[in-house]
């Protein structure tokens, strides 16, 4: 990696850093739906992990409803 | 089904008495002589990955240019304009404030490291112990030796942050370090004095080239509005 990109990483990162962790935290935030799954929005650090595994979840779930279904 | 339900998306708090918002889809919702910025968009068409947080990092951007402002943090979203206004009404008095103490500063963070900071001794020059006695003592040379390094670095960023606090409104020292980072800090700096706190950093760097600076900014005052 050259020093531009490595110096572009950082900022990116620095980047995250600051709209993720850092700024304004308005109290109320709206409870939101991932994959049909209502969670309380505490955070969007929580969902930026989470909604991979709940699409899976979701899918897993959608499977087992079809195959009950189905018997 | 999608869901159709609409969010209303923050993004800052702006003093908003001099300048009027023309950034598309973005808009303001007013109250007295503040504003929230926000977007509305429909539930189904919220993202929330890097690419996502990093386009809301640049729209901060942009509106710092052009207002003194609150970033609100990615991901804050309310049910309706309404909402925001009884949030801009009940905090009016703080947000306000902040504003006031904000106006004509920027934000520049600034982390320095250290190759020294963090000892690497792999098996190549760590020498055989011949009994258990021997490698007690080799781990208390290395353990003091550790502590030496972070005392003389600890002293080293003490100064530096020093120096730059004279320079800023305000200095912060971030409690996380760890691996070759020795310190990291955010610092509040007047417009008109941003390149004379560049080139002060420039400066500190000559001054200690066993670490590396590594200045970032200026942003908007996201350390700063709590």
């Amino acid at each position: 990696m050259n020093e531009t990109d490595a110096s572009q990483n950082v900022t990116v990162l620095e980047l995250l850093d600051r709209v993720l962790n850092k700024g304004v935290v308005i109290a109320g935030d709206v409870t939101i739906s991932v994959a049909d799954i209502d969670l309380l929005y505490l955070g969007v650090k929580l969902l930026l992990c989470s909604v991979e595994t709940m699409e899976q979840h979701k899918e897993k779930v959608a499977g087992v409803i079809g195959e009950r279904e189905d018997a | 089904m999608p869901d159709e339900r609409m969010l209303t998306c923050m993004y800052a708090i702006v003093d908003y008495s001099a300048k009027r918002l023309n950034m598309p889809p973005l808009y303001p919702v007013a109250y007295k002589d503040i504003a929230a910025v926000v977007e509305t968009a429909c539930k189904e068409r919220l993202a929330f990955d890097q690419q996502a947080a990093v386009e809301y990092g640049a729209a901060l951007d942009v509106l710092n240019e052009t207002f003194t402002l609150l970033p609100c943090r990615f991901g804050t979203f309310l049910q309706d304009e309404r909402a925001v206004l009884q949030v801009l009404q009940e905090h009016y008095v703080f947000y306000k404030k902040k504003l006031e103490e904000l106006r004509g500063k920027q934000e520049f963070g600034l982390k320095i490291l250290s190759e020294k900071s963090v000892q690497v001794r792999n098996a190549n020059n760590k020498k055989q112990c011949k009994d258990g006695k021997e490698y007690l003592l080799q781990k208390f040379y290395e353990y003091r030796e550790d502590e030496e390094r972070k005392r003389v670095n600890q002293k080293t960023v003490d100064v530096i942050h020093e120096e730059l606090q004279k320079l800023s409104s305000m200095g912060v020292k971030n409690a996380e370090i760890s691996g070759h980072v020795v310190f990291s800090g955010n610092y509040l700096v007047e417009k008109k004095a941003e390149s004379f706190f560049c080139s002060k950093v420039e400066a500190l760097q000559g001054m200690y080239p066993e670490l590396k600076f590594l200045l970032t900014g200026p942003w908007p005052p996201y350390n700063f509005c709590r």
